[in-house]
């Protein structure tokens, strides 16, 4: 049909682009940027009864808003210290990653993308155990119990030593990836001229390579912080006691308290927002490299830190290695095979009261019948995935395409990075409210509604992948040789643009699975009666239905290694 | 100003054998160039000496003392790489007062150093500018400047100037070298430019397959080039197979493929034993129509091609064979496509080499 009218002459092929790009503008703004910031309109339309909720409660007064505060901060605060702990392991283990060649080094990278793939609930789950229980490290140190409490607060900094854990777990992967792949695009000869020039391998780092990635250094860690900010499904599982912003915005929901957890939310995407974008423009400027002040030039530490900086080049190199090696086995690997291990352990009976009751067959096939929760909830999880992936890549596509080819739709790119960092239980809340009974009333909390939520974030991420793979190869050359060849626009679409790029489309397409698949904190909220096997492990846990947690993370786990198995085989192709 | 010896020196990448035990000795103060095609081993055999690299085997002394295991900081090098390595993230003064910076000089002195080389490569004006503001030649003086700075009697230069555009190529080649030698420094040079390497050193060493083949001043190499590689790569020459007939007081005579003789001066082959006979294309005589002589042979002009002030002239031999010939534009251009001519070798401008043991195609590949 395309043909027929292509040859009727320019009016209809003019025509047929303008239908292209403005149904994928309205599919993008119905499905992806209303949702995101729906919330943000409707905190101003419902400003009278969000201000009464919130600052002049009849009864409590502003005592919300006094949790608000109280909750940002402490929210906050996690943030900050997990990206500054993401920096210290992720400077020295980026830096390996792209400078050094050794066995392994695919396996290495596949751990460091795991906390990427990885289902947050079953991961939070997993680290729970390993700390708290017998049956991870505290056992292993044979010490009859677990090593630390639940609810241990870590001094000075006072956050819950787990939620640190699992923040900084789940977010250093970016600062790894994005720094790395900063060093990757560095010439190697700026630091050999360094050394050559009298530099230490230290004293280089500083001075030269240091100050060139510093750029990425920022997106990564800007990332870092919104993930943290946001991060729902880990949280949930070990918070205990505490509540950060995300876990208030689920519990305030399921309390019906729409309007403080509303104003919350609403926050949370100004921060985020307001984060981004500054980076976004700072990192995407012609000139990368920063100056800054030298500090310890003013400080006239410069030589004894030369020294110090020779002593450790020669005598303490290996220190970088050790450290990320034991911060990847203690906060990855170990905590996969305490679950793997657990699960065997618990299988027929619990270990240590040895009733059956406490043991995995009994929960699932007993009368708790968690089996067959678990089926629906596979079931759900792979609708869900499945559907969402083949809208987002519909979607995600023309986005693409329309972001080449025409100049003013490129700021797309850029706003198409705030669903990625809007915390994940804000975004659920504001999919209710659009959806639900509340605003539109077209779609009540259940399976539709989830897969609405994972579109969202599911776009963004076909986009970005399909455009790196569109601007590494030369698209454009090739276009050019086909249209001289006699080619119409639609045969180009057809024959040359979809081909180059099937391989990114792929990619984004396995990443938004797998990202669906583990997603938690805004599955939780929208998905009424309809658990996804992600949300199920929040669920067994709260119940302490554990044997049934236990199994349920490794399936998780071992679908996601699956997954991210396939995923490498396509990226390397 | 130091001197530098490599002995018995290899490095091997995987399977790849990159120098292959190499002895070398670079003498006091001296530009010295290692020359060779692409691929003979002239990078990693600098990056050797600097220190970035280390051998599998064999020694490197500076002045007599065993630096194997220094790490690049501490020998005291000048590295001058191919595409500059300018920090970008740092100006011009910035760039060149690295070195001394980093080797925890004092202030004062790394400003006194700064300026002075600065002035000396003509930059000063420009120190605050950072190096994406400068054009391609100062860039080059960036580096040179950045590597001199830091005090290093030893400058090591990487394909020095072939980021740059041919014309500004031969002007910095002499900069180059007045710098050099203004500050007193020992200075290898790599390259894969036969006239920049004989224009600019002092001496020269060819390098093939990750071994040396020759060293020597450049007019040496140039009149006495030592294999047929090294005379293919320094010289255009035309090689020609043959076998020699019979050896008298005054030299041999060698019979080409095909019957015609060639008189040479040359006595250290015998009778009945294969050989190449050489001749530069300046070196071989041409004389319209086909003329009578014992040692002239008869052959038909193939192509002409205009040099400016040459001319070459391709003759295809009675015997099969190509001869080059260049003449100067003046005298060449009497010459026309498809003239009938007789080449003449002069005994003295002929040098015999003994047939390659891997057959004479094998040993003219320079890339």
């Amino acid at each position: 049909m395309v043909i027929n009218l292509a040859e009727k002459g320019i009016d209809t092929r003019k025509l047929l682009s303008k239908l292209f790009l403005t149904a994928t503008l309205l599919s993008l703004i119905i499905f992806v940027f209303l949702p995101t910031f729906y919330l943000i309109s409707f905190t101003f339309i419902e400003w009278d009864e969000v201000y009464r909720e919130v600052f002049a409660n009849p009864i409590i007064g502003d005592e919300h808003w006094q949790q608000i505060k109280g909750i940002l901060t402490f929210s906050f605060r996690i943030a900050l210290v997990s990206v500054l702990i993401d920096m210290l392991i992720g400077i020295p283990l980026g830096y390996i990653l792209a400078r050094k060649q050794f066995r392994g080094k695919g396996l290495l990278e596949d751990l460091v993308t795991l906390p990427l793939v990885i289902p947050t609930s079953a991961f939070g789950f997993a680290t729970l155990i390993t700390w708290t229980t017998v049956a991870g490290i505290g056992g292993l140190l044979g010490l009859g119990r677990g090593l630390v409490e639940q609810n241990y607060v870590v001094p000075i900094i006072r956050i819950p030593f787990l939620i640190l854990i699992v923040h900084v777990t789940l977010t250093f992967p970016y600062v790894v990836r994005i720094f790395q792949s900063k060093l990757e695009e560095l010439n190697p000869e700026f630091e050999i001229a360094s050394r050559s020039l009298g530099a230490s391998v230290f004293t280089t780092f500083r001075a030269i390579v240091f100050p060139q990635a510093l750029p990425g250094l920022f997106s990564g860690g800007v990332l870092a912080f919104a993930r943290s900010l946001g991060e729902t499904g880990a949280t949930l599982v070990v918070a205990g006691v505490s509540t950060t912003a995300s876990i208030a915005i689920v519990r305030w929901e399921f309390e019906f308290k729409i309007a403080p957890a509303s104003f919350l939310g609403f926050l949370l995407i100004i921060i985020a927002t307001s984060l981004i974008l500054p980076v976004e423009y700072f990192v995407s400027r012609e000139r990368s490299g920063a100056t800054l002040p030298n500090i310890t030039e003013i400080l006239r530490l410069e030589k004894r830190l030369l020294k110090l900086e020779k002593i450790i080049s020669r005598k303490l190199h290996w220190v970088k290695e050790v450290a990320s090696f034991i911060f990847i086995s203690i906060c990855i690997i170990l905590p996969i095979f305490v679950v793997l291990n657990s699960v065997i352990l618990y299988w027929h009976v619990d270990p240590f009261t040895g009733r059956p009751e406490g043991g995995v067959m009994y929960q699932l096939f007993g009368p708790p019948n968690y089996f067959q929760a678990l089926m629906r909830a596979t079931l759900i999880s792979f609708t869900v995935a499945t559907i969402s992936t083949y809208i987002s890549v519909c979607i995600g596509v023309a986005t693409a395409i329309i972001i080449e080819k025409y100049r003013f739709c490129r700021i797309i790119r850029s706003l198409l990075k705030i669903p990625l960092v809007v915390p994940t239980s804000t975004l659920g809340l504001s999919m209710i409210l659009l959806w639900g009974s509340k605003g539109l009333g077209l779609v009540n909390p259940g399976i539709w509604l989830i897969i609405l939520t994972h579109i969202v974030f599911s776009v963004p991420v076909i986009v970005e992948s399909t455009l790196a793979s569109y601007e590494g190869s030369e698209v454009d050359v090739y276009e050019e040789a086909a249209r001289s060849l006699g080619a119409t626009p639609y045969d180009v679409a057809e024959t040359i643009i979809l081909p180059v790029i099937k391989r990114g489309i792929l990619t984004g397409a396995i990443l938004s699975f797998t990202h669906s698949l583990g997603e938690t904190g805004a599955t939780f909220i929208v998905m009424g009666r309809d658990a996804t096997v992600s949300t199920l492990v929040v669920s067994m846990v709260e119940a302490l239905a554990i044997p049934a947690a236990l199994f349920a993370s490794t399936y998780l786990l071992a679908l996601s290694l699956v997954l991210l198995f396939i995923f490498r085989k396509l990226s390397k192709g | 100003m130091i001197d530098i010896k490599l002995v018995n020196v290899t490095k091997r990448f995987g399977a790849i054998t990159a120098v292959d035990n190499m002895n070398l000795e670079i003498r006091r103060g001296e530009l010295f160039t290692i020359l060779g095609p692409t691929g003979a081993g002239k990078t990693t055999t600098l990056k050797l000496i600097a220190g970035l690299l280390n051998p599998d085997e064999g020694e490197i002394y500076f002045d007599g003392q065993l630096v194997n295991d220094l790490p690049p900081e501490e020998r005291d090098v000048g590295f001058v790489f191919q595409g500059y390595a300018l920090f970008p993230h740092m100006t011009v003064w910035e760039n060149v007062t690295y070195g001394p910076l980093v080797r925890g000089m004092d202030p004062e002195e790394v400003e006194r150093i700064g300026r002075e080389i600065l002035s000396k490569v003509h930059l000063l004006e420009r120190a605050d500018s950072y190096p994406y503001e400068l054009s391609g030649g100062m860039q080059q003086r960036v580096a040179l400047a950045r590597a001199l700075a830091s005090g290093s009697k030893l400058l090591l230069l990487d394909e020095p100037l072939s980021a740059l555009d041919a014309r500004l190529r031969e002007e910095l080649r002499f900069e180059l070298r007045n710098i050099v030698k203004e500050v007193g420094a020992t200075a290898i040079q790599v390259t894969h430019d036969k006239y920049e390497a004989l224009q600019l050193s002092d001496r020269i060493a060819i390098l093939r397959k990750g071994k040396v083949v020759q060293v020597d001043t450049p007019i040496n190499l140039f009149t006495k080039p030592n294999s047929i590689f090294v005379a293919n790569f320094i010289c255009d020459m035309n090689f020609l197979e043959g076998i020699v007939k019979k050896v008298d007081e005054d030299g041999a005579i060698v019979e080409l493929r095909g019957g015609p003789l060639v008189r040479t001066l040359d006595r250290t082959h015998r009778a009945g034993e294969r050989v190449v006979v050489a001749v530069r294309f300046e070196d071989v005589e041409i004389k319209p129509g086909e003329t009578k002589h014992v040692y002239g042979i008869h052959g038909k002009i193939e192509r002409i091609s205009f040099l400016g002030p040459f001319i070459r002239i391709e003759v295809i031999l009675e015997n099969g064979e190509d001869v080059s010939v260049k003449l100067p534009a003046t005298i060449g251009y009497k010459f026309e496509l498809g003239d009938r001519v007789t080449i003449y070798f002069e005994p003295a401008k002929i040098i015999v080499y003994s047939y390659p043991r891997e057959g004479l195609a094998e040993e003219l590949i320079v890339e």
